[in-house]
């Protein structure tokens, strides 16, 4: 499903954006923009940064230098509550006091009595939880408390949705359902989400383009694929799926183990180990250039191959990525 | 066995409360009920097992009445009332701020700031009350300060004002503590998702912080009220004769007139008044453990 994605304007530019806390950098020197209507995630392990961006973005934290521009304005002097963007918070951060049609009501103070009531309603629709309304949000599922902070946090009609690792605090099987229902939901609004997390099969998934961010620096901004099929350093390959990093003339390239192919012609060796994961088998490959990792679909028919079986490695043209370090 | 020992766990604090506190209930009760008498003790009738009858017919409620007749009594039960209402309103007042301000504070001065709250205790409160008189008496320190700015002179030793001041004082611990108690539980993301919906600093400290943080303002006033209306040391030391709480009047009944049996009805009224409060806060706290 490759629809192709038409080139919208920038909602979102961050300009040279740092924040140091005492002396570490927690973002430094961050380029990046967020286009109108997509889904964006921040992807990279905790610590690298991704969260204080989003609360740059946010307006929790200001920058130590840079510019965020959002439609075109600088904001970073603004304080949040006057910035057309709302958050899901990890944790949900509902209000226990206040009833869940209070909680969503909370940001639509701004809006007459009946106009407000409306939204909220419309809001309850949304997220599938009509009737939930006079619920305090300790009397909910996990699920329908993160339903009613997605609620909440859209009830204004915010410019942009930010997500704090909207799905952690699910169990697997929620997670996979919701996953889906937060794509949905975007496409149908057409709200720009920028979404923070530190999983990579939920950015892959859910996420128009991503940012892989390292060390309070953005690695690499490409599409789900692009990141994936050719990354830009050895740190995005190795932090997204697993890969073959080789020697290549002064450089390495990244070899993806499902590209891998175990046949007669190349690189000479021997199956060192096996793993068998139902539809997939993965081996591992004693070669003359080290360890290989290839994993092949297991097919009806085939046996698999078996430890201390001579094979030869190889991998098409294209499957090789020449890595920045 | 564990059933055994959760049981006597149970048990434990119920003997404490027969013990120091029901059967005293009790003696005060039937003191209350009791005739004075120039006598030793000075009230009748006696406790006299082999003729019951005659000692439940001796009985009455006749120190009761007087209470109510007496407008000595009224007066002093109002005005407890208004000086441990009104203390209690300037505590939180002054006590809110400094525990909110606290449990901002990064942890190594938070513990510092904590600590100075309750360091007070380590020095006698008898001490501590004197040591306001040394401050509020006409040739005090307070007025000595006043008269170098050029200011005239206040006379505050002997009034309800010395009276309220002192309580404030004496009672401040006890309204930072369980309000910082609670404060300093919050999930702060709160009021940022608050700031995020588009409440300025204030109105997200009106609409989330504060509605909060009210189980700890409840804790904080009926510990500082209750017994701030039957409160004593600070009345008696600060106040001036016209200063009626029911503290001093039980004292006065006791040990000045010998007139055990009104002393006693004073206690059992002032009891009486505060259980009220004490019950309510008892159903929040039940409500809040719910």
């Amino acid at each position: 499903m490759n629809i192709p994605v038409t080139p919208r304007r920038d909602i979102v530019r961050f300009e040279g954006v740092s924040k140091r806390f005492g002396d570490h950098y927690a973002v430094e020197q961050v380029d990046l923009a967020v286009r109108e209507g997509e889904f964006f995630a921040l992807l990279g392990p905790s610590g690298c940064g991704k969260t204080t961006l989003m609360r740059l973005l946010a307006g929790f934290e200001t920058p130590d230098a840079g510019r965020i521009l959002l439609d075109g304005q600088d904001i970073a002097g603004l304080p949040p509550h006057r910035r057309p963007v709302t958050m899901m918070f990890q944790s949900y951060a509902l209000f226990p006091h206040l009833t869940v049609a209070k909680n969503i009501a909370y940001g639509l103070r701004a809006l007459p009595r009946q106009e407000a009531a409306a939204r909220v309603d419309e809001m309850l629709a949304l997220v599938k939880l009509d009737g939930m309304g006079d619920r305090k949000p300790h009397q909910l599922s996990g699920g329908q408390q993160q339903r009613v902070a997605l609620a909440r946090a859209l009830a204004p009609r915010p410019r942009i949705l930010l997500l704090d690792e909207p799905l952690a605090a699910l169990d697997r099987k929620l997670r996979e359902e919701t996953q889906a229902e937060l794509v949905a939901l975007q496409r149908r609004l057409g709200l720009t989400f920028v979404v923070v997390t530190h999983d990579q099969d939920e950015a892959l998934a859910m996420a128009d383009r991503l940012a892989v961010m390292q060390a309070g620096r953005i690695a690499q901004v490409a599409t789900p694929r692009e990141v994936y099929e050719r990354p830009a350093t050895r740190a995005v390959a190795e932090f997204l799926g697993e890969v073959n990093v080789l020697p290549d003339g002064d450089g390495w390239i990244a070899v993806r183990p499902e590209t891998v192919v175990l046949g007669a012609a190349g690189l000479p060796g021997r199956i060192g180990e096996t793993a068998y994961f139902g539809d997939r088998t993965r081996y591992v490959v004693e070669t003359a250039q080290g360890r290989i990792r290839a994993s092949r679909a297991n097919v009806a028919g085939e046996t698999p191959l078996a430890v201390g079986a001579e094979v030869a490695v190889s991998w098409p043209p294209g499957a090789a990525t020449p890595l920045a370090e | 066995m564990r059933r055994d020992r959760s049981r006597l766990a149970a048990i434990l604090p119920g003997l404490w409360l027969a013990a120091f506190f029901a059967f005293p209930f009790v003696l005060v009760l039937k003191l209350s009920l009791s005739d004075t008498a120039l006598s030793v003790p000075p009230y009748t009738p006696q406790i006299d097992w082999s003729r019951l009858n005659a000692f439940i017919a001796g009985l009455d409620v006749e120190t009761y009445a007087r209470l109510v007749a007496d407008r000595l009594y009224l007066d002093a039960w109002v005005s407890s009332l208004r000086i441990a209402g009104t203390a209690t309103l300037l505590l939180l007042l002054i006590g809110y701020p400094m525990a909110y301000g606290i449990a901002r504070c990064a942890p190594p001065a938070r513990h510092a700031l904590v600590m100075a709250v309750v360091l007070p205790f380590w020095t006698s409160f008898l001490i501590r009350i004197y040591a306001w008189i040394a401050i509020l008496k006409p040739a005090g320190l307070l007025n000595a300060a006043l008269a170098k700015l050029g200011l005239p002179a206040v006379n505050l030793l002997n009034t309800e004002a010395a009276v309220i001041l002192g309580l404030v004082y004496a009672y401040l611990p006890f309204m930072v503590l369980p309000l910082y108690a609670v404060l300093e539980r919050q999930d702060g993301r709160l009021v940022e998702a608050a700031r995020d919906l588009g409440s300025p600093p204030f109105r997200a400290f009106w609409t989330v912080t504060f509605p909060l943080s009210l189980p700890g303002v409840a804790a904080g006033a009926l510990l500082c009220f209750i017994p701030m209306a039957g409160e004593f040391v600070v009345p008696d030391l600060l106040g001036g004769s016209e200063t009626l709480m029911l503290g001093r009047v039980i004292w006065t009944e006791f040990f000045a007139n010998r007139d055990w049996p009104a002393a006693s009805a004073v206690a059992v009224a002032l009891l009486a008044t505060l259980l009220a409060p004490i019950l309510l806060f008892e159903r929040q706290q039940a409500k809040v453990l719910r």
